[in-house]
């Protein structure tokens, strides 16, 4: 017997007298292009205090820098035709984007960076959503269903650290990446969490180029030796010192990561520098890919800082990443906001482990609750 | 009016005394949850023998034989992939194994994925269900028009003249030659260039013919002085042999990607380009494999090391998947067209080159369409 196809189908639909008040018109003309309009956005801007554990810590330290930090994320939701709503988070404000983008095809839109890196989400959102698969397929066919997200501390006092450190245990991180400043003793930090943390777990530290000097930085990784989760730095000098790189790599025991998009990367690469690049310039999609199909080729892993602020970034991030080669963390700083606004919990399984949501889309679930109470904008 | 959906239908149907034993509900259960929704349903994989083009055949021919090789046509195959809800895309390879795999799932699982090697297939697909040119999937803002290569193997000089002028006459301006011992290569560019215009650009292949480094410099200072020859593709075969030419030799040096470890080409400045090779002609195997084309275009463009891309170069539909990559990949700075060698190229749309460029087809999809009545007359029975 002949295989029965849709276009059948509908045939001998219309000749049982099924009209097309049930069946919408373009499901009809199937070889013609599949329409998504983008019918309405909105935008919200949002400022989310730092959690209360260690507020008052981190805007100290905010202070002794001279920055006014707070998170200020804004979340998008664009409405289509068919009645799908795809999430999006930014640092900026995409109303002007958004703006622009109403009546087209959401396909228009699909691996373009120039409508900002929030609008992208929410895109790759509606086109799984239509798909019926998770945002991590539109990225590979065979993503890994589970991905490494790391732990995250600015440079608190030891105290604070060990409590935070317990902490991110208890929820299961096993990747933790602490500030290191000039206010505080990094060795001190590194054995105040030595104290509580299990063998296994991996301490890194981000010192921002606050080490000055290949010799300080050296400096302090002997005095970390004696701490066996001590696994490496981020940034330990400023990143265009070159030869204060060479001297590090030479000598130093431990791993070193750099900001892909801060060094010369071409460089680092050539020399082989480092062992990770670190990615947090908020480019999704294609830009992202690039940069994990490059460390396929040149043996440096990723650790990838591109969802900050709110779930919808966090989990996105996870689903991409999950589909990249060479992605060895991802990491966000939700869990020092007060609230990440995501219905569903970001739950860390046994192993240090997020498991990608599976349904279309995203997989989650915008908190409106949240979103009203944080909402400035 | 509640929006209609296929639950919605089923429920329905089954009101009007429509079972899951009935053809009709069975179609409908079969029918996709949204005309977005579509799922890959089916697939074709015709193998086809395309001989030489009668001008070439015996020369063709005749050229591999003396390389101890039988080669009297090119294989090359031809997929269809179907989905559920009647579109068609066309590409021109993919396994079994892998199609096997993709009935049921959604063509968007492989948009960014080359790996499973139907992207060609995938990309003409989702640009007919969504309206967007191949390239533009590929990238936001894709060129509009590409350069594309002639192809010859080595023949003799009247003939390679008589084959560039019919090139320049098709619009191309550069060409890529075959060299082998049986053939002088400096004959050979003087009847070239005899025949062409004076924009005409040359590259030779040697496929490690040349065999040393002092032959290489030997023939690359005579080549060189002939304007237009500009370069010379795998002259050598060790790095050891490619370090000694480097900076000597006055040709602009390629050699296929992953014969020589891309970091290696990349911190010594071994080569001026790098070949990408279809996996079933040219393939190095070694560290190449696994290699996708945007990956090698992120090398390109970080070090500067231009492509020419020969993934795809032997049917219509191949060498409009090359056009759309080397429209959305900046780092591909030639494509090869090999069909320019074979009796058809299985597609209905002319290959029209204007002034050395090939303007990316303006249709959804891959923008040609599958000639099926040639697939049929050379397809592998």
């Amino acid at each position: 017997m002949n295989e029965s196809t849709r276009r059948d189908w509908m045939k001998r639909t219309a000749a049982a007298g099924l009209g097309f008040g049930l069946v919408r018109p373009e499901v009809a003309q199937a070889a013609a292009p599949h329409k998504l309009k983008i019918t309405r956005s909105e935008a919200f801007g949002l400022r989310i205090p730092f959690n209360e554990r260690v507020r008052e810590n981190m805007l100290e330290n905010y202070r002794r820098e001279n920055i006014e930090r707070v998170y200020m994320p804004w979340i998008m939701k664009i409405y289509t035709d068919a009645g799908l709503i795809g999430l999006g988070e930014s640092e900026f404000d995409p109303r002007a984007h958004l703006q622009a983008m109403q009546s087209h095809d959401v396909w228009e839109f699909v691996n373009d960076e120039t409508v900002g890196p929030g609008i992208m989400i929410a895109i790759y959102d509606l086109v799984a959503q239509a798909a019926g698969i998770p945002a991590c397929k539109l990225f590979s066919p065979e993503p890994r269903k589970l991905i490494q997200p790391a732990w995250w501390s600015h440079c608190l006092r030891p105290a604070l650290l060990r409590e935070e450190t317990k902490r991110g245990i208890e929820l299961g991180y096993t990747v933790h990446k602490i500030k290191a400043r000039p206010y505080e003793d990094p060795i001190e930090q590194v054995a105040a969490m030595a104290e509580v943390a299990p063998h296994d777990y991996q301490i890194y530290i981000d010192a921002n180029g606050s080490f000055v000097s290949a010799g300080r930085a050296l400096a302090v990784a002997d005095g970390l030796r004696r701490y066996s989760q001590f696994k490496g730095f981020e940034e330990p000098i400023t990143n265009q010192d070159l030869v204060g790189y060479r001297e590090i790599r030479k000598h130093l025991p431990f791993r070193l990561a750099v900001h892909y998009e801060s060094v010369d990367h071409r460089s680092f690469i050539l020399e082989s520098l480092n062992d990770a690049f670190v990615v947090e310039d908020f480019r999704w999609g294609p830009a992202l890919a690039e940069k994990a199909e490059l460390c396929r080729l040149t043996g440096q892993m990723l650790w990838v800082e591109n969802g900050l602020y709110s779930g919808i970034s966090q989990v996105f991030e996870a689903h991409q990443c999950a589909a990249l080669p060479r992605v060895e963390f991802i990491l966000s700083l939700t869990h020092i906001a007060e609230d990440d606004i995501v219905v569903e919990p970001f739950t860390v399984e046994k192993g240090g482990f997020y498991r990608i949501p599976q349904k279309p889309g995203l997989g989650i679930t915008l908190d409106e609750k949240a979103l009203r109470k944080y909402r400035i904008a | 009016m509640p929006k209609p959906n296929r639950r919605r239908l089923l429920q329905y149907m089954a009101t009007l005394g429509a079972t899951a034993a009935t053809p009709l509900y069975r179609a409908a259960a079969d029918s996709p949850a949204s005309a977005v929704e579509m799922r890959i349903s089916r697939y074709e994989i015709i193998p086809t023998r395309m001989p030489w083009d009668e001008r070439v055949r015996e020369m063709a021919v005749l050229n591999w034989r003396r390389e101890n090789m039988d080669v009297p046509y090119s294989d090359s195959t031809i997929v269809k992939l179907y989905t559920d809800d009647g579109l068609v895309g066309i590409g021109d390879r993919g396994s079994e194994d892998v199609l096997k795999r993709m009935v049921g799932r959604s063509p968007w699982e492989y948009l960014n994925s080359e790996t499973a090697d139907v992207l060609a297939a995938i990309l003409d697909l989702l640009g007919k269900a969504t309206g967007l040119l191949a390239c533009r999937l590929l990238a936001p803002s894709p060129k509009k028009r590409i350069i594309q290569t002639y192809w010859s193997l080595s023949y003799p000089p009247d003939m390679i003249a008589s084959e560039a002028k019919r090139a320049a006459s098709l619009g191309y301006r550069v060409h890529k030659v075959k060299i082998r011992p049986w053939e002088d290569p400096v004959a050979q560019a003087h009847a070239i260039f005899s025949a062409v215009p004076t924009d005409y650009r040359v590259w030779g292949d040697a496929n490690r013919n040349w065999g040393s480094v002092a032959r290489t410099l030997y023939y690359a200072t005579k080549l060189a002085e002939i304007p237009g020859y500009f370069g010379v593709e795998s002259p050598v075969a060790s790095l050891e042999e490619y370090r000694q030419l480097k900076d000597k030799t006055p040709l602009r040096v390629a050699e296929h990607w992953g014969v020589l470890s891309p970091m290696l080409v990349a911190r010594e400045g071994l080569l001026d380009a790098l070949i990408i090779p279809g996996p079933t002609r040219g393939d190095t195997g070694g560290d190449s494999r696994g290699d996708t084309v945007f990956g090698q275009n992120a090398f390109a463009k970080m070090y500067d090391i231009p492509l020419w891309d020969e993934t795809s170069c032997w049917n219509g539909i191949g060498l409009a998947m090359q056009a759309h990559q080397a429209a959305a990949y900046p780092g591909i700075q030639y494509t090869i067209n090999a069909a320019v060698t074979a009796e058809d190229d299985l597609v209905k749309e002319p290959f029209t080159m204007k002034d050395g460029l090939y303007d990316i087809p303006e249709r959804p999809g891959l923008g040609v369409t599958l000639d099926d009545d040639a697939v049929d007359k050379y397809r592998v029975r």
